[in-house]
């Protein structure tokens, strides 16, 4: 009896000292880091390397040279591309924030009819690629051929009523995809103000005008400052709408420039890369004021109140008009632009005339050819991929950070919310940089795409399933490790069912953004790892625009039945 | 022999002590309460136990084995200590069924699954669930989910259980049921456990040994009724029941037992040996109601007190009174049921209840 003793308690203490369950979380932490650090910061390293080296990648020789950078830096060349995308991002920014803190306040504030409704519809934007919304324009405001301008000269207009190759047109469309961003963010703080604030106004007769001036405004000013700003770094280094729609009239941004300098001859990688790295101090530096500001937002937002009496505004007389309003506004910013799209996608040619005999289905058929075959069955293996292995990362990830004391962890969250400030330009140029010399004939294949979708969309996964880990207690893991379950038991037993819901969000989340994904895409596909949106891009150089538009509807109908599912899984964007 | 051992132990967050410096020795097949206030540290000086908070510092021993020292680098994973705990929360996985969570335990040390099978519908039959082992956790009642998570805590046979305030969730007529219930179970398996409570009465029912904690320390410790009838601070005092206190200071000795003087000048005996005090220091004196003797006529002998009754309140089974003893009120509980407001009565504090108290 006391030797069976004696030997459990020589046999514990070997397992004390085996130091295998310790290390094994240590170890799970450097192999988290190590694939977080490559997914995310080494495309970084090396668009540095590339804006100081003084060849281009596969040409032998080269040194170390600071010309690439002084070029960008300290000559006039690149002044208004710089220029253009701040006043991009500024002007996006600013009315963004405007539209979505009014639509904002409608669904939180007031007693419109049906506000949850709304609040789901006018979210959608967010769904839809910025480059699908460009081509919706174009199909709508082109100059002379676009439908408003077709319609203009049929009613005897002279000229274009609309062009949306132009600054302005950049900045709306591109305002069109981000205010429901703002929308969204702006929806947490609204609500967060009780609805004593009002009620306590207008008890001293101020009317709700009033109000929203001297003291909704006010308290929401920090929340809707970072809001800009967030929107600023996205708009600013967004890629697509820009190019497509600048390309005409001469305008250009860093992304555009990036992507000409790597894609039309003759190419040169060093100055993209050097381009690549003054777009990430524009968005770095938004980025880090969003940080400040957020910290203080939240300082404001906390004001307690009511929670689910906040909707006490009346809007009177304008209540039966607003739904009207509301439904003007999503038509005329994603109705309308669709059914030109979709009008568009059935004819052969761009005429001045609506007729029913010249819709055809040639735009389709076009899509049989064997090059798109293969770039919807690459879209669809990456979607799935990417989709999959991410919110399996992202779940780990957010699991390590949130539910475990592993020291590093934070370092961890850290990293992985860092492709946050990292634009999608960059990344592409620093994958490209990193991955055109590897061996194994790895650059051109599906794989280089799945790890640059994994690193831009990383910090999505983390936050969405980290946002329904939350809501699980950490109780009932701790109850498992109690019982003697280990980690992964313990994921695939507990924390896998439990966060179902979350994942599968993630998941469709994901799909819809490597669906979307076109920036970082067009600098990395080779012939045989094309994809839907590559070819959607292409094919406007290629066959024309009426083509590009019939691939475009296919891709929002794919898009539009996963955010059907996402709906009906209550989920949402998530940063 | 002493089943777990914890010597100094310490836990800290972000600089403020939530656990500071705790000795405490569970025998085994003991119960041992540990009461206090809410945010005093109990749940945190149980999840140390258990290994899910990890300590600032110290030791502990679980069955011989040092599974905390603070000074060896040892830190051993909760799934290794081989415990059960039974959360506040109850924890139960909502996607499995009764039958799967109270299993979860066996299959995760590999038993045959007939094994599994028989001891899990032992232990159901055992808390009386058999009926609802195919439900999901949702569908049950408080007291049912209390049992399932009893069930998947013992079913496992670890030999320390940790019970987190395990009643604090049930209605008042349940939670009485369930305190002596819990009782017998543990003492039929024969187990050690750790039993955290806020509520005194359920610790007295429960515990063969109390450890009254307060800011993060145990202030006292002993059997259930050594810690109600001799506690040694103001706190536990009050605590613990109902209590009178009496400011008051020493006024030498008599017959080996401490005099003291209250503020009207009177002169009580105590039989407390800290009454003794050092001469012109203030003292903390403190009866319970129920110690008190009230009488109608003066009885003969020490620490009598003239006084009227001011207040009557019939509980039932007692009375409390509050009675005004020349500017000094005083609860009494007392089985007599005849006195009325305004009444001259004569209360006795008998000198052996009558405790000197550290003030902390
Ligand atoms: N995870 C934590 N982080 C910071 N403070 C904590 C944490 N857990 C407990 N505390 C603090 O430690 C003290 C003791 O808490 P706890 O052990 O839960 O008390 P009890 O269980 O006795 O009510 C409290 O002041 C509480 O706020
Ligand atoms: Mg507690």
């Amino acid at each position: 009896m006391e030797l069976a003793r004696e030997g459990f308690a020589v046999r514990a203490r070997s397992a004390l000292f085996d130091p295998a369950v310790r290390r094994s979380h240590r170890l799970l932490v450097l192999a988290l880091m190590a694939l977080v650090t490559m997914l995310v910061l080494v495309p970084v390293g090396f668009l540095f390397f590339g804006a100081l080296w003084s060849e281009a990648p596969r040409v032998p020789g080269g040194h170390l040279t600071a010309g690439n950078l002084a070029t960008i830096y300290a000559t006039s060349t690149f002044v208004v591309p710089l220029l253009t995308t701040l006043a991009i991002g500024a002007w996006v920014g600013a009315l963004s924030v405007v539209v979505g803190t009014l639509l904002a306040w409608l669904v939180t504030r007031t007693d419109l009819p049906r506000a949850g409704l709304w609040e789901n519809l006018l979210v959608i934007p967010v769904y839809l690629s910025p480059l699908m919304l460009a081509l919706a324009f174009t199909a709508m405001a082109a100059p002379r051929v676009g439908f408003i301008n077709v319609v203009w000269q049929q009613l005897g207009g002279a000229g274009s009523l609309a062009n949306v190759y132009s600054f302005a047109g950049i900045v709306f469309v591109l305002t069109v995809h981000y205010a429901p961003f703002a929308f969204l963010y702006l929806l947490g703080p609204m609500r967060a103000i009780g609805a004593d604030v009002e009620e306590a106004a207008t008890v001293l007769g101020s009317g709700s005008f009033e109000t929203i001036r001297r003291i909704l405004l006010p308290m929401l000013a920090p929340a809707i400052f970072a809001t800009a700003l967030m929107i600023f770094t996205l708009a600013a280094e967004n890629f697509a709408v820009p190019t497509l729609l600048g390309r005409q009239s001469g305008i250009r941004t860093i992304p555009s420039e990036i992507y000409f300098w790597l894609v039309y001859e003759p190419v040169n990688p060093n100055l993209a890369a050097s381009a690549g790295t003054m777009l990430l101090v524009v968005t770095l530096s938004g980025i880090f004021v969003y940080r400040r500001m957020t910290r203080v937002a939240s300082r404001y937002v906390t004001v307690g109140g009511k929670p689910h009496s906040t909707r006490s505004v009346k809007l009177g007389w304008f209540r039966p008009l607003a739904p009207w309003t509301l439904a003007l506004y999503l038509l005329a910013t994603i109705g309308l632009p669709l059914a030109a799209l979709l009008y568009g996608s059935f004819l052969r040619y761009i005429s001045p005339r609506l007729s029913w005999s010249l819709l055809t289905l040639a735009n389709y058929r076009q899509m049989l050819d064997a090059d798109s075959l293969l770039a919807f069955r690459n879209s669809l293996v990456l979607g799935i991929g990417a989709a999959t292995l991410t919110t399996l990362l992202g779940l780990i990830v957010t699991y390590t950070v949130h539910r475990t004391r592993v020291s590093g962890r934070g370092l961890l969250d850290y990293i992985s919310a860092m492709p946050i400030a990292i634009p999608g330009m960059v990344l592409g140029v620093g994958m490209l940089w990193a991955y055109v010399n590897l061996p194994f004939g790895i650059w051109g294949t599906l794989w280089v795409l799945l790890i640059a979708y994994m690193g831009r969309f990383l910090v999505h996964a983390v936050r969405v399933t980290g946002n329904s880990l939350l809501q699980i207690s950490a109780e009932l893991d701790e109850a498992a490790q109690v019982l003697g379950a280990g980690m992964v038991r313990r994921l695939g037993g507990i924390i896998f069912p439990l966060v179902g819901r979350g994942m599968l969000s993630s998941w469709i989340l994901l799909f819809i953004f490597v669906l979307n994904e076109v920036t970082a895409t067009v600098l990395l596909y080779s012939s045989r790892s094309i994809t839907l949106s590559v070819v959607v891009w292409n094919s406007l150089d290629m066959y024309g625009a009426m083509v590009a538009f019939a691939y475009s509807i296919i891709q929002t109908a794919i898009t539009f039945v996963l955010v059907y599912f996402v709906f009906r899984l209550g989920g949402r964007v998530a940063w | 022999m002493d089943h777990v051992v914890i010597a100094g132990l310490r836990k800290s967050f972000d600089g403020h002590l939530a656990v500071d410096g705790i000795d405490l020795r569970v025998k085994a097949g003991e119960i041992v309460a540990l009461l206090g206030p809410s945010g005093c540290g109990k749940t945190t000086t149980l999840r140390c136990i258990a290994g899910l908070e990890a300590p600032t510092s110290g030791t502990i021993t679980i069955g011989g084995r040092t599974v905390y020292s603070s000074q060896q680098g040892i830190v051993e994973p909760p799934e290794r200590r081989g415990i059960g705990l039974v959360f506040q929360s109850y924890a139960l996985w909502p996607h499995l069924t009764v039958r799967e969570n109270v299993a979860y335990g066996l299959r995760v040390k590999r038993l045959p699954r007939a094994e599994i099978d028989a001891r899990v519908s032992r232990i159901l039959a055992t808390v009386g669930l058999e009926q609802l082992h195919a439900r999901y956790p949702g569908t049950l009642s408080g007291g049912q989910q209390q049992r399932v998570a009893l069930a998947r805590s013992l079913v496992v046979e670890a030999a320390v259980l940790l019970f987190d305030e395990p009643l604090s969730n049930l209605d008042l007529k349940l939670r009485e049921e369930m305190r002596h219930e819990l009782r017998q179970l543990v003492k039929r398996l024969g187990l050690t456990a750790v039993f955290v409570t806020h509520d005194q009465t359920e610790a007295m029912v429960i515990a063969d040994r109390i450890a009254l904690m307060h800011n993060g320390r145990i202030l006292q410790e002993g059997p259930p009724r050594a810690v109600y009838e001799y506690p040694t601070t103001r706190f536990a005092m009050a605590f613990l029941g109902d209590a009178n206190f009496l400011a008051a200071v020493p006024a030498g000795e008599q017959e080996g037992r401490a005099v003291v003087a209250l503020a009207n000048g009177q002169h009580l005996h105590s039989a407390s040996p800290l009454a003794c005090g050092r001469p012109g220091q203030p003292l903390t004196l403190a009866i319970r109601p129920e110690k008190v003797e009230i009488a109608g006529q003066a009885p003969s002998g020490e620490n009598v007190l003239a006084g009227s009754v001011t207040e009557a309140v019939f509980l039932g089974n007692l009375t409390l009174y509050v009675v005004d003893c020349a500017g000094l009120p005083l609860r009494v509980q007392s089985a007599q049921t005849d006195f009325r407001p305004d009444d001259r009565v004569w209360l006795r504090l008998p000198p052996e209840w009558l405790l000197a108290l550290a003030e902390e």
